[in-house]
């Protein structure tokens, strides 16, 4: 039997009531403690100066590695600071989470809204060890205040935090927080040149990654594989968010490059293998570059070079949107509208992938050398 | 509300906010069922119909089916039946709902009503395609939306939490 660790009793806050917001900060500042100092990073997302500030060198450790590339000087006025600790290390209280009834699901997401304020809370699991010797993921609570500018990130263990929650942190509070700058997060890939770059999109398994990583061994330069930030407006624009990219073990094999650059390859059992590429290709990441064109993948058995071949908006939206607002977690049409307006402003092709991987990152190119020509 | 067999009635179809989220490009429409992971697409005559159902205050059958006679030639008894079973597809799959009572009876119309020129168009029946390839999305990952009461709760003090 799953042993929860979601203790909830007590009176729920008054409905409308942020004093609950001041006991999570609360919570932050027992986990702080009698420490003599708070580490403390700062970066440039989207180009706007996010503070880290973390009760333990350890929390800072695990979620702050696939920010490294966009690592700036820290400022007394950054735009959010996103406070970070946990219970088990900080030996700090649980924060306020909610009553989830009988939901077991460890990837069970319960989101509130109100006013400026979202939070989701994510049930994980209980201590119980995993088939292939892993503990189960730790609950974690995310909010942001999009007016305050500020966010807390919790968890129940930082020790369990899961190896996607270590690549793509904070995904919640940047969305949310993004979104409330027009920028979009979307599950796509990006790579490009100064000039233009594409957005890679496609469900699991349709050859998405293998396409982004495949450009790491090509002039093209890297911006994100599993999840970029998007501007649409004054003209369509990619930012990177993080420095990992996620492949299944099995596809490794077509990029033997990165083999050596695997981040968790000794972890056996996990579904993806992670790759920083900061750390091993230093000078192919950026941080963001205008977008001239959206890419869906394919593979189709039986090609041998990559091919691209212009389709329709609606497909383009189809591959792009299912699986961003799937896992966004909180409902509502405004991500589609903003996916619906990148797809009106550029054109989508299908990149379909065969059994040469060098032809991929060539194709991109040249697609990329007609579209940077034409006029925007 | 209709049956596939059934006497047609008026009943007020709207699409079933907020679970449902829907966007249209070019007269091709695409939807996602945010509560099963299922997302669909749609276009002609499909796309028509949707058009007319997302209107603020719904669509009834009878009123589909008279704004495609207008633009489609076809005989209306063919018409009724696609309609018909068109909509139960769409209610089966959680896409559309009745309207609340007392919703404006307004004539649903096309926002477009000309498409070139003046004359019918051919009459393809709609059809629904379905993609079920992200439902482990949400059958993984459940979403619960918390009303204010549900959350934030305060915790016990006396109650702490199992390592």
């Amino acid at each position: 039997m799953m042993n929860h660790e979601v203790v909830v009793s007590g009176e729920p806050f008054a409905a409308g009531d942020d004093a609950w917001l001041d006991v999570v900060s609360a919570s932050f500042t027992a986990a702080l403690g009698t420490s003599p100092s708070m580490p403390q990073q700062e970066y440039l997302v989207a180009g706007r100066r996010v503070q880290l500030r973390a009760a333990h060198p350890e929390l800072m450790r695990r979620l702050s590695r696939s920010f490294t590339h966009l690592e700036t000087t820290v400022s007394a006025d950054p735009e959010l600071v996103i406070y970070l600790w946990d219970s088990a290390i900080c030996d700090a209280p649980w924060p306020p989470t909610p009553n989830v009834g009988d939901e077991q699901a460890p990837g069970a997401f319960f989101y509130y809204r109100r006013g400026d304020v979202q939070a989701g809370f994510q049930l994980g699991g209980g201590a119980e060890v995993r088939a292939g010797g892993l503990r189960a993921p730790t609950p974690a609570l995310s909010v942001v205040d999009t007016r305050r500018n500020t966010a807390w990130y919790w968890a129940a263990d930082a020790r369990r935090i899961p190896y996607w929650d270590e690549a793509a942190p904070f995904r919640f509070v940047l969305d949310w927080w993004l979104r409330a700058r027009g920028i979009h997060r979307l599950h796509a890939g990006a790579v490009g040149t100064p000039e233009g770059g594409v957005l890679l999109t496609g469900k699991s398994g349709s050859g998405k990654s293998t396409s982004t990583l495949a450009c790491l061994e090509s002039p093209l330069q890297y911006a994100g594989d599993d999840y970029v930030a998007v501007a649409v407006e004054p003209q369509p624009w990619v930012y990177s968010l993080y420095s990992s990219g996620k492949l299944a073990p099995n596809h490794v094999e077509r990029l033997p490059f990165l083999q050596a650059a695997l981040a968790n390859g000794d972890d056996g059992g996990e579904e993806k293998t992670v790759v920083y590429v900061h750390e091993h290709w230093p000078d192919n990441i950026v941080s963001d570059f205008p977008l001239r064109a959206i890419l869906t993948s394919k593979i189709v058995p039986g090609l041998v070079d990559a091919r691209i071949s212009e389709i329709s908006p609606l497909a383009g939206l189809a591959a792009l949107a299912p699986s961003t607002v799937l896992q966004i977690h909180t409902r509502g049409q405004s991500p589609l509208a903003g996916m619906r307006q990148l797809v009106q402003r550029l054109p989508t092709f299908s990149l379909e992938l065969g059994s040469n991987i060098r032809s991929i990152p060539e194709a991109i190119a040249d697609l990329l050398t007609r579209l940077n020509t034409r006029p925007s | 509300m209709s049956r596939p067999n059934g006497h047609i009635d008026d009943a007020r179809l709207e699409v079933s906010s907020p679970q449902v989220i829907h966007e249209t490009i070019d007269g091709e429409v695409i939807i996602i069922n945010l509560a099963t992971g299922t997302y669909y697409s749609l276009k002609g005559s499909g796309a028509d119909i949707w058009e007319l159902v997302q209107q603020p205050a719904g669509s009834g059958e009878s009123e589909i089916i008279d704004a495609l006679d207008a633009r489609y030639s076809a005989p209306r008894i063919r018409l009724e039946a696609t309609v018909r079973s068109f909509l139960f597809e769409l209610v089966q799959e959680g896409l559309v709902s009745p309207a609340p009572e007392g919703s404006d009876a307004g004539l649903a119309e096309f926002l477009e009503p000309n498409r070139g020129d003046d004359a019918q168009q051919a009459f393809e029946p709609p059809m629904l395609e379905k993609f079920t390839d992200m439902q482990d999305l949400v059958l993984l990952d459940p979403v619960h939306e918390v009303a204010e009461m549900g959350w934030p709760q305060r915790r016990d003090e006396s109650t702490s939490p199992a390592s």
